[in-house]
């Protein structure tokens, strides 16, 4: 099934192409996704990922192929969030957002075009990571996040990406994490700031940056409200967001665990802050 | 006793002309609090949910001490 190339520092990698990918998928019958499994199993790198190596051993994108994540959320920081994982090669995204994108969403938001105004977040999100990387198995759900349907929702799942935009939806997705033993990754924004959290379900996690009380969802005077969500935020938190996803799945160092990680680009600092129990 | 203060997002718009590489040099009496520091600069405290003194999580009631660095936040929640 596979070729060898060389690649650009000189190393023989056996890789596989997506064209003869797309013909063992007819001669077997089965998806793209299980010539992917099969590939990586035998130690046979989709020639997509080949720019992957070495930074990530093909052990490592065997886990990351065989790994579920959930994103709540396809808008400023899911797209971005949704996309990155997709190219790194995350095996399978569970997609959860209501919403259809509006014109205000152009300005910021990955998954947004002309072109798909009106489609809805969650949908739009599997038709364009079907276009980037097909062996990606999508779940799209286009129903809103509660309390009741939330632990179904990400159940299976190894890390759960909270790019919500209201505060008390976030806690909302924090306690189903909690209530099926994974890790959250949360991330937050105003204007030119952004702060990432990532919260295992023994951690104090949000009370740690909100206080006990949630608040208002989408208040007038809210920091994201007064200051609006300019695209390079969302762009720069999405990136880290889905960097700590793969740290987690790959058992790296540097989570940002009872920390905070502020990033202020009217600054241009990054500064982790360790904080206390909520 | 003299101490720097940074401001997050929206708690910036309290201070005119605030600074954010700079922050904001404030003389205070010795032991003022956080909150005593946000009401001397009309900083309205209910919007202040995250006190980190000298990189350390602290309250509102913390007590500060000369050349302290301040930096409070702001609930921030969109994405």
């Amino acid at each position: 099934m596979s070729e060898e190339v060389m690649d650009p520092a000189r190393r023989r990698v056996r890789v596989l192409t997506d064209a003869r990918a797309a013909e063992m998928v007819k001669e077997r019958d089965c998806t793209l996704h299980d010539i992917y499994t099969a590939a990586l199993d035998a130690d046979i790198c989709p020639y997509r990922y080949l720019r992957n190596r070495e930074t990530f051993s093909m052990k490592d994108q065997r886990v990351l192929f065989s790994s579920r994540v959930a994103v709540v959320g396809a808008g400023g920081l899911g797209g971005h969030v949704i996309l990155l994982l997709a190219r790194a090669g995350i095996g399978e995204l569970v997609v959860v957002d209501p919403d259809r994108f509006d014109e205000t969403n152009l300005n910021r938001q990955a998954l947004s075009s002309v072109g798909s105004l009106g489609r809805t977040k969650a949908g739009e999100a599997a038709r364009q990571v079907g276009e980037v990387n097909p062996a990606v198995r999508m779940v799209p759900h286009e129903a809103r996040m509660t309390a009741a349907n939330a632990p179904e929702l990400i159940t299976g799942s190894a890390v759960v990406v909270d790019a919500l935009d209201n505060i008390p939806d976030r806690f909302v997705l924090e306690e189903a994490a909690r209530s099926v033993e994974i890790p959250l990754v949360h991330g937050a924004l105003a204007g030119l700031e952004g702060q990432l959290m990532t919260v295992f379900p023994e951690d104090a996690g949000l009370t740690q940056l909100y206080g006990k009380g949630s608040g208002r969802a989408h208040s007038p005077s809210s920091p994201e409200a007064v200051l609006g969500v300019p695209a390079f935020m969302p762009s720069l938190l999405g990136t880290l967001q889905a960097m700590e996803v793969i740290k987690i799945i790959l058992d790296l160092h540097g989570v940002y665990r009872n920390k905070m990680l502020q990033v202020d680009l009217e600054t241009g600092e990054m500064n982790a802050f360790t904080l206390d129990g909520g | 006793m003299a101490l720097t203060l940074y401001l997050s997002a929206t708690l910036r718009s309290h201070v005119p002309g605030y600074d954010p590489e700079k922050g904001v040099h404030v003389v205070l009496q010795e032991e003022t609090t956080v909150a005593e520091l946000c009401r001397h600069l009309n900083i309205p405290v209910d919007q202040v949910k995250i006190v980190m003194v000298n990189g350390k999580h602290g309250t509102l009631t913390h007590r500060l001490n000369r050349d302290d660095r301040v930096a409070l936040f702001p609930p921030v929640g969109g994405g």
